[in-house]
């Protein structure tokens, strides 16, 4: 990161080593985490977060997966919200409760998992267009720029139904057409922090490319990579409900998606079935608010130009 | 909706006092995501409507139309308001679907059923009033027999016919290659020769501006975003119909359609959900119907796809060509759950593949063979050799765990409700199932060459049953590409094609309705099509604007897709409908206003978020 090297100012005790890198890690991340905490809407989008993450993972003790099974289901068809099912009934008489805890595993599931594919890809190829130049450059950034030209949604959907539907559809089809943007923030992190005297130093003692990229240049990408993961996760979410929707997801799994793609088809609006398409609907805003709460967060510790804005 | 974060470069602005713009812009983005599932935009503006005077009667068209041809055009939606146009020699009444005069008023079979005498009336008129005889008829028949172009939608009608005459203009004389029990004059719409005949490539012509015809209804205008105009035919041989036109105008989906629907801006909506349609119930001013449908919503099993030469085909499950498995199968799924579930109850129980809506031929059994058995389904397999595994699932013959795919379309929502119910259903006796819903196109490519286990399906037919029992023998079964004859689901069995071949040529009615149970019976016990239930059609109309549309059947019949212009010919318009329709119906403005508040919200939201958006590149 920015601190200056601290070479010349080692501990001059004799105490057992200590590994000074990690320990100014451990150091700024605690700064960072406190800069954080001093950001409450970030703070509270990361408690709803932790909450919801809480819930997803607890998803088999609080709504055991028979309270799903439709040929075991009590319930009537289509309930409003009561005692026992505080968030009604669909159309088959599930709990739309229960629907959106266990949809909550697959959104953030394809959330994570689009995001990690997506940000490195976008972390190796950004790197990669920054610190290399002449026709390397040129062709990874027509590249970059194919993919940030090609309406997402719609390469998605090709991918989609090319692959056939189903979650790892979804992931591959959102993690390789999000990732562009990542890119193009990378490299120019890249070009920043090359264009800095200690990189020229450790050129001149004859470090390797996959030294600099390695010890330099990913270590000062990182955070801002890091900033960015939690803002496209959000995306993430919402691509995939929107893939959901239209019919591209694995329709045996619930997700918040299929569910208002279900909502949608069974005509839950017009029969004034609120709970249905409401539930779900805010589920997604309310994640997506969050992760983008906590990746402005973040931002703002990173980058102190933006605090106070 | 991007999935980009295209961010890069965009500067920081400077001074604002951001954070209460911030929360406002996410506290709009959240409101106006979340409304924006519930707002549901009418997809199409009213249709322009003809000009005369009295009333149109709005249709909501949420299919799609591949042709106004009526030699090309296959899909339901076309082929029905085509219905409304074109006449067959003879017609199925509103009655109970029962023969009754179209463009012939009488015919006569020759006593061994091969030679029928069609005679045509004169003084009858096409549209733009020219006189109809015999000779368009003949020209018809000939126009498809010897243009291979011309045989997409009606070819199969004529099979069975070896030569057609038109003696005189009031008789044709159509004589067949062996005796049929099936009327051969239902069905194939007659065209005027005098148009058809001058047009370079009939094959080619769209038929889609002031059409002639000799139905109720001719169409004067289609397009993709206004839809299709009809006007009343004022030389229809039964009289002008009271109202003056039917317009189809597009909606996206069946939602968008009922809002139409409740505002007044459409006076018939089919189609529904079960969800929609008790929705629609207790609204004011509006009527809802139920009627008995015409198609069979079923399971295909794969027996073991084969070619018409009996070559293995497809990538089906080879535990599935044992008959004890499909039986079982069966046997395992409730019907009557799925009927009530799954449906709310708006349907009937099934038997086999004629619905209860055809008396005349439907299989009426109390005690299916094969009927909703658990325990029985799991002895069958036990006996069959098939042990249970220790986590529950039988293992077949190659020592394999019993796994199945069940394979839906993804544009009908009670696919998937229903695989939810099958799939633990079918663990029950061992068989494991995953589900795989697909495009339409790509569920009808999969089954037509047998790349399935098991598959929702259905078909809806006409009065007569020849065509379906057809598709079930062994000559039905595909090419290898998939290309050729249509087979229903692949059964073939030389003892059923023996019924089929007795019942075709039956000429007594009772004789040959027991021909016709037998076969479905034949089919059932097979397996390989799991008839689950007959749908209600679910419809409603403005009943304030409209007195009570004449169904077909006349008992717990339907409005639309009748065998025939019934519903829509004696339509009749409430007196003051003309003089209400200003104020009461017509244009909501909500229904652009909101969507709009919910855009420029959503909009507005975005562009603050945006605007807060930076990227730290300088940082040190």
């Amino acid at each position: 990161m920015s601190a200056p090297s601290g070479q010349e100012t080692l501990p001059t005790n004799k105490a057992p080593k200590i590994n000074v890198a990690a320990a100014r890690r451990r150091q700024r991340a605690g700064e960072v985490w406190r800069e954080f905490c001093s950001n409450r809407s970030g703070l509270i989008g990361l408690v709803v977060l932790a909450i919801v993450i809480g819930l997803a993972l607890l998803a088999p003790i609080l709504a055991p997966a028979e309270t799903l099974d439709v040929t075991r289901i009590t319930a009537g068809q289509n309930e409003p919200p009561s005692w026992a099912n505080p968030l009604g009934t669909d159309p088959s008489g599930r709990s739309v409760l229960a629907m959106l805890i266990w949809g909550a595993r697959v959104s953030l599931l394809v959330g994570f998992s689009a995001t990690a594919v997506s940000m490195v890809i976008g972390t190796v190829v950004g790197m990669a267009a920054g610190h290399f130049t002449g026709w390397t450059q040129a062709a990874l950034m027509r590249l970059i720029d194919f993919f940030l030209v090609v309406p997402g949604l719609v390469l998605a959907i090709v991918l989609s139904s090319i692959i056939g539907p189903g979650v790892t559809t979804i992931i591959v089809a959102i993690g390789i057409t999000s990732w562009a943007g990542t890119a193009r923030i990378v490299r120019s992190q890249t070009l920043t922090v090359e264009s800095r005297a200690y990189i020229e130093r450790s050129w001149a003692l004859g470090a390797s490319n996959a030294h600099i990229i390695r010890k330099h240049v990913l270590p000062a990408v990182m955070p801002l990579v890091l900033a960015n993961t939690t803002l496209t996760v959000g995306s993430a979410v919402i691509a995939e409900s929107t893939l959901s929707f239209l019919g591209l997801g694995d329709p045996s799994s619930i997700s918040w998606g299929s569910m208002l793609k279900m909502a949608l088809d069974t005509g839950a609006a017009t029969g004034g079935f609120w709970w249905y398409v409401l539930s779900p609907g805010l589920a997604i805003v309310g994640v997506v608010l969050c992760f983008t709460l906590v990746g402005r967060a973040l931002e703002s510790v990173i980058n102190p130009t933006l605090r106070g804005r | 909706m991007a999935f980009h974060e295209t961010t890069e470069k965009l500067t920081p602005h400077s001074g604002a006092k951001g954070k209460p713009r911030r929360r406002l812009a996410a506290a709009v983005l959240a409101v106006s995501l979340a409304m924006a599932p519930l707002a549901v935009a009418p997809a199409a503006n009213a249709a322009t409507e003809t000009p005369g005077t009295g009333t149109i009667l709005k249709l909501a068209l949420t299919g799609d139309i591949d042709s106004l041809n009526p030699f090309k055009a296959i899909l339901a939606s076309s082929t029905s308001i085509l219905g409304l146009e074109y006449q067959s020699l003879v017609a199925y009444g509103p009655k109970n679907n029962e023969e009754i005069p179209g463009m012939a008023d009488k015919w006569e079979t020759s006593p061994d059923g091969k030679v029928w005498t069609f005679h045509m009336p004169k003084d009858r008129k096409w549209s733009d009033g020219e006189p109809i005889t015999a000779k368009d008829a003949e020209w018809t028949f000939k126009a498809i027999q010897t243009n291979d172009a011309l045989k997409q939608a009606n070819g199969g009608l004529l099979e069975s016919v070896a030569s057609v005459q038109a003696t005189d203009d009031e008789t044709l004389i159509l004589t067949l290659n062996e005796p049929q029990a099936p009327n051969p004059g239902t069905q194939l719409p007659i065209m005027p020769a005098h148009i058809w005949s001058k047009v370079p490539d009939p094959a080619t012509f769209t038929n889609e501006k002031d059409s002639v015809g000799s139905g109720p209804f001719v169409i004067s205008n289609y397009d993709k975003t206004s839809g299709v105009t009809l006007k009343a035919n004022p030389n229809y041989w039964q009289g002008k119909a009271k109202i003056a036109g039917i317009t189809y105008v597009p909606y996206k989906n069946t939602d968008a359609a009922v809002q139409a629907l409740k505002t007044g801006e459409i006076d018939i909506v089919s189609s529904l959900t079960p969800a929609q349609y008790n929705a629609l119930k207790n609204v004011d001013g509006i009527t809802t119907n139920a009627g008995a449908g015409r198609r069979y919503q079923a399971i295909g099993i794969n027996p073991g796809t084969q070619t018409h030469d009996g070559t293995p085909m497809g990538d089906g499950n080879p535990a599935l060509h044992d008959l004890k498995v499909r039986q079982a199968i069966v046997m395992a799924i409730d019907n009557k759950t799925l009927l009530e579930k799954v449906m709310q109850g708006l349907g009937q129980p099934a038997t086999g593949e004629v619905p209860a809506a055809y008396p005349l031929y439907h299989w009426d059994t109390k005690d299916l063979p094969l009927k909703y058995n658990v325990t029985a389904a799991n002895a069958l397999l036990d006996e069959a050799g098939y042990a249970k595994g220790s986590d529950g699932i039988r293992v077949d013959k190659q020592g394999a765990p019993l796994k199945l795919r069940l394979m839906g379309r993804n544009t009908d929502p009670t696919h998937q409700q229903m695989a939810d119910y099958i799939k633990p259903w079918l663990k029950e006796i061992g068989i494991d199932v995953s589900t795989v819903m697909k495009s339409s196109a790509q569920v009808n490519d999969d089954s037509t060459v047998g790349n399935f286990d098991l598959y929702f399906t259905g078909w809806g037919m006409g009065p007569d049953p020849d065509f379906q029992l057809s598709i079930n023998t062994c000559a039905s079964r595909p090419n290898a590409d998939g290309t050729g004859a249509t087979s229903e689901n692949n059964f073939c069995d030389p003892a059923y094609d023996a019924i089929y071949k007795a019942q075709h040529v039956e000429l007594d009615q009772t004789k040959r309705s027991a021909l016709v149970s037998q076969a479905q019976e034949m089919i059932h016990k097979s397996a390989v099509n799991d008839v689950m239930y007959y749908a209600n059609s679910l419809e409603a109309y403005r009943s304030d604007k409209f007195a009570p549309f004449t169904t077909q059947p006349e008992l717990g019949g339907v409005i639309t897709s009748q065998n025939g212009p019934w519903s829509f010919y004696y339509a009749t318009p409430m007196a003051d409908v003309s003089s209400t329709n200003a104020t009461s119906g017509g244009f909501n403005a909500a229904f652009v206003v909101v969507p709009l508040v919910i855009v420029l919200l959503a909009g507005g939201g975005f562009v603050l978020y945006r605007r807060r958006r930076t990227t730290s590149d300088e940082r040190e």
